[in-house]
């Protein structure tokens, strides 16, 4: 088994990413390229109704990627279909955008919680991650569906377990 | 009657462009450093980080601080980063305010030098080819 491909087969797919930075640098090249991802989608209702935004986000992503951005209903039935989401990366917003998912009706596996910046009423769990009271039960509410939920901002990083954070915030 | 030297006449003076350098950690900061270093200090020249920024908090600090009349050009570090997406996202309602990716020291001290000289259109493209000039 290869690096690249002993890397990928760490993460369950479709690979879920909450992410305030939507497609970046550290999603595409940090995260895509080396897991093999072929098919990557940004699911945000509000973009994927603004077509400049949507053409200018579409143009900056490798070509070698099959990239759209959807809104959450559209984006459903793909993610539920296996042939592509064994191969899939799906970038949110943020933990309400991963719960609207879950809830209408995504087959998901795995949450992975890469970038919540700071802001009014969020408060710091991790250098990246920051959430308010209500992101943190959002969250909590899909890991005690069964998800499995964690935090890493780079394959490269050590990922945190919720279960561990949560521990961690309980104690402190 | 006294007929002035062309050179004379009061034309008023059209406002220097400005320019944002928005980027990945302190690339800009050390960008403009480098810029006032060899170009001497900046007025209409600012630079913003996306560390710690979301999308959406980058929109805003970026429109908070182009001046909302006048013509502005956003340069960011990396085409498909979120400096880049975030300057589309404002770029795409103005039309006195452009984005370039990609810039560099030539892209920058070429702004600097030559932004009282061109017109803003020009002054666009002028930047990109020097700052694609100087890579061989």
């Amino acid at each position: 088994m290869s690096l690249l491909s002993s890397i990928a087969h760490r993460y369950q797919f479709p690979l879920l990413r909450i992410d305030d930075r939507l497609i970046h640098g550290q999603v595409v090249l940090g995260w895509a390229e080396p897991l093999r991802v072929r098919h990557l989608r940004l699911v945000h209702d509000e973009i994927a109704r603004d077509a400049g935004l949507k053409d200018a986000i579409c143009a900056s992503v490798p070509s070698n990627l099959d990239f759209a951005v959807q809104t959450v209903v559209d984006a459903i039935p793909i993610i539920n279909d296996p042939s592509v989401s064994r191969n899939m990366m799906i970038v949110v917003e943020s933990p309400k955008a991963a719960l609207d998912l879950w809830e209408q009706g995504a087959g998901l596996k795995s949450i992975n919680i890469g970038g919540l910046h700071s802001c009014k009423n969020r408060i710091r769990l991790l250098p990246y991650v920051f959430m308010t009271d209500l992101e943190l039960e959002q969250i909590a509410c899909l890991a005690r569906s069964g998800l499995d939920v964690w935090c890493q901002d780079l394959p490269s990083t050590s990922p945190v377990a919720w279960e561990k954070l949560m521990d961690k915030l309980d104690r402190s | 009657m006294e007929i002035s030297n062309r050179s004379d006449r009061a034309f008023p003076a059209a406002p220097q462009p400005f320019g944002l350098v928005v980027t990945h950690q302190n690339i800009g900061r050390e960008l403009l450093s480098a810029v006032e270093s060899i170009a001497g200090p900046q007025d209409n020249l600012q630079v913003l980080s996306n560390r710690d920024a979301s999308f959406g908090t980058l929109c805003q600090q970026i429109q908070s601080l182009i001046p909302p009349d006048g013509n502005a050009i956003i340069m960011v570090d990396y085409f498909g980063g979120s400096a880049h997406l975030a300057a589309r996202a404002i770029c795409q309602s103005a039309d006195r305010q452009v984005f370039v990716s990609g810039v560099n020291l030539p892209m920058l001290l070429s702004f600097v030098t030559k932004r009282n000289q061109l017109t803003f259109t020009e002054l666009i493209e002028v930047i990109k080819a020097d700052a694609i000039r100087g890579i061989r």
